[in-house]
């Protein structure tokens, strides 16, 4: 799945360990989302987006079939 | 404690103070135990060491007793082993999600190879094919948890490649 992780993470200015502390994860968890090596779960997705103020859909696109 | 089996049971203990702090070592540091509660998580597996030693110190000087009671006494180390699996599962709970992930990988990487590398090891023997080194009881109780580590290691060294 396609995200907006890094590009929303790094227009507010925040690290990789920011991120990584505001959602209560490991900075390998977030590097991991963002390298769209590993698709969080959707607690941690609303999580996400609640935090950059966006919605789901806005933060994750699926990947084309 | 069991004069003959000091050495050995000595050399267990420490290999599992050792594997608490390689397993710690495997992880991201925002997750890492502190040494006390790696202790601590890992306490179950000493009392299961204990207890085997224990165990089988009976067997070998009750050798006349029921066979109900000697079979209690044989499968004693079972019940600190599984208390022990669930302090790990109590651990493996508390950890983000991806952390968790990868050691529910490692640790169904390390089961299914231990799993495999018994049955190898059962079909050599009954194939005669081991030479010097038969195993008529198979890995046992210290080499099943030897070769869990071994592969849990490995196991866990591939999942975070595949998660970095």
């Amino acid at each position: 799945m396609k995200n907006q992780v890094r590009t929303m993470r790094t227009a507010k200015g925040w690290s990789q360990s920011d991120l990584a502390e505001r959602l209560e994860v490991s900075r390998q968890t977030v590097n991991a989302i963002e390298t769209e090596r590993y698709d969080p779960s959707l607690p941690l997705a609303f999580k996400l987006a609640r935090l950059f103020r966006v919605t789901i859909e806005d933060l994750f696109v699926p990947d084309k079939d | 404690m069991i004069p003959n089996h000091n050495g050995q049971f000595a050399l267990h203990l420490e290999s599992i103070l050792y594997s608490v702090d390689m397993i710690n070592n495997l992880l991201p540091e925002a997750v890492q135990t502190s040494p006390s509660e790696a202790i601590k998580l890992s306490g179950w597996a000493g009392v299961a060491v204990i207890v085997s030693f224990g165990s089988r110190w009976w067997l070998q000087h009750h050798a006349d007793w029921n066979d109900v009671l000697r079979t209690g006494v044989a499968l004693a180390p079972i019940v600190p082993s599984l208390l022990w699996v669930r302090s790990i599962t109590r651990w493996m709970q508390r950890l983000d999600e991806l952390q968790r992930r990868i050691q529910y990988e490692a640790w169904f990487f390390a089961a299914m190879g231990t799993v495999f590398l018994m049955t190898a090891l059962n079909l050599s023997n009954s194939a005669g094919t081991l030479g010097p080194v038969r195993m008529r009881n198979g890995l046992g109780w210290e080499g099943a948890f030897a070769a869990i580590f071994f592969l849990y290691c490995i196991g866990c060294a591939l999942s975070n490649r595949r998660y970095k």
